[in-house]
């Protein structure tokens, strides 16, 4: 049962549209949440399709005096680029979608199962009790056959397997994630070792980064670094890659240490990386120090922990 | 969209050869650096391919799933950014698209249909909400810059803001004969 007010739909969309045009107010920003916490089932990018509308005709609107249509060209290096790169992405959407089809048709083999299970157990004890209260013969029950609890033996077990492989793939937390990647031997994994620049060589255990170049993805593991005030400030992660220019690192994205996962055996902490572009060799990271939601570029002017690859 | 949620490599050169001029203009007039309109124009096609399962045709078209996903990173982009590119006059050139070149017949028919029936729908909208929407949401311009440019209170530019937007939406909303008539639902 929901304690909020009755939706105010109009002040939703208008305060959508401030959103769409930049023109939202902090204070905005909260009622917005709230508001959109209060109707999840609210369609969020009406207004925002709208906005597109207006890109739409003014952008793609162009025309020359002989009527022909007008648009701006990708330069052709980019779009190969951008075309070379979608395969591993593209690949991804297939793979969740084919680990969330086992998933569903792993729970569709097993619910019948353990639904028809519990239904004959419900009519077990049904009948029990009217047994005992009764104290007279009911309607026997035909058994059911041996082969059928072979059967069904069979049936949960490869389901319930199958579902804990699958979940167990699909929700692994960063610590594991990160354990798995660290201990692996895949020439693909590359593995450095924080350091503060500001510290002696004799104090330098900061923890590491293990990332998959295949995969493009990885884990950082802090040791002892500071938890900071997200309302003040956020770590932000950069990644240095020997193909782009060193003054414009791919943002790595921002984190606070107090909402990342521990390891509960060192106490370390394990944040996951998510690279905002392709790493195609990879050269270093960098954490700076950022103001609250990170920024896109950084004048490195706080940078606690680097990560040089050896 | 369909065809890359399913995993479909051959359908990236359609979504490129159809939208990738769209997106690269529209990162263009973001900032005048040229690697980060290539970083932005990137993040946002990987964004696409990531996100294509979201696209519903009920909700809107490709071009329209395209365009609110590109602006969205290209804000989150802005909202990051320490140092600003100084904001360019209306009557600077920079605002023109350049390297304009002509589409094939394909991406015409697609793109130029969306483009015609976003322009008559904004067409329907009141000539000062239309010129606000414009300025706001073509050129990036502040709603005090929008005030400034247009000689109106701040909260008129506001209430032109949002009842062009909201309006505007309903319109895209409608059947096609009742945007031709100019009502809403």
């Amino acid at each position: 049962m929901s304690s909020y007010p009755p939706l105010d739909e109009a002040r939703l969309l208008e305060l959508l549209a401030d959103q769409a045009t930049g023109s939202l107010t902090p204070v905005d920003q909260a009622e917005l949440c709230q508001l959109l916490e209060q109707a999840p089932a609210f369609d969020a990018d009406v207004i925002e399709r709208a906005a597109a509308a207006v890109e739409l005709a003014m952008l793609a609107g162009g025309e020359t005096a002989a009527g022909e249509y007008l648009l701006e060209e990708m330069p052709a290096a980019l779009r190969r680029k951008i075309a070379d790169e979608a395969p591993s992405y593209i690949r991804d959407n297939a793979s969740a979608r084919s680990t969330a089809a086992l998933l569903a048709a792993a729970k569709a083999v097993s619910a019948p199962v353990l639904d028809r299970v519990l239904r004959d157990q419900a009519a077990d004890v049904t009948t029990a009790g009217e047994i005992d209260v009764a104290a007279k013969p009911g309607p026997q029950k035909k058994p059911l056959p041996v082969r059928f609890w072979w059967a069904l033996a069979a049936a949960l077990l490869v389901a319930s397997g199958l579902l804990i492989k699958l979940q167990s793939a699909m929700e692994d937390g960063p610590v594991s994630s990160y354990k798995q990647m660290i201990a692996s031997d895949s020439a693909d994994v590359i593995r450095a070792d924080w350091v503060d620049p500001a510290a002696p060589e004799d104090k330098q255990s900061h923890g590491n980064v293990v990332w998959n170049n295949r995969e493009q993805r990885g884990y950082m593991r802090f040791h002892g670094l500071a938890v900071n005030d997200p309302t003040r400030e956020q770590y932000q992660l950069w990644i240095f890659d020997k193909t782009r220019d060193e003054r414009y690192p791919v943002d790595g994205g921002v984190f606070d240490m107090a909402a990342a996962e521990q390891d509960p055996e060192t106490g370390d902490t394990i944040v996951p990386i998510r690279a905002t572009l392709p790493i195609r060799d990879l050269a270093m990271f960098a954490v700076t120090i950022e103001q609250p939601g990170g920024v896109v570029v950084s004048s490195r002017a706080r940078l606690p922990l680097l990560a040089k690859i050896p | 969209m369909q065809r890359v949620a399913a995993g479909d490599p051959a359908a990236v050169n359609e979504i490129l050869d159809r939208y990738g001029g769209l997106v690269w203009s529209i990162a263009r007039r973001m900032s005048v650096d040229p690697a980060e309109v290539e970083d932005a124009v990137q993040e946002i096609f990987i964004d696409l391919w990531r996100n294509a399962a979201r696209f519903d045709a009920a909700c809107g078209s490709e071009a329209a799933f395209i365009v609110t996903l590109a602006r969205r990173r290209l804000v989150d982009r802005h909202r990051k950014r320490v140092r600003r590119a100084p904001m360019a006059s209306l009557d600077d050139g920079r605002l023109e698209p350049a390297g304009k070149r002509e589409a094939g017949v394909e991406d015409r028919s697609e793109l130029a249909e969306e483009a015609e029936r976003a322009r008559d729908t904004m067409n329907q909208l009141k000539p000062d909400e239309r010129r606000v929407l414009e300025l706001a949401v073509y050129h990036g311009l502040s709603q005090n810059e929008i005030a400034d440019e247009m000689s109106l209170p701040l909260g008129t530019v506001k209430t032109h803001s949002r009842r062009g937007l909201i309006r505007l939406r309903e319109l895209l909303g409608a059947p096609p004969r009742e945007q031709a008539r100019g009502g809403a639902r």
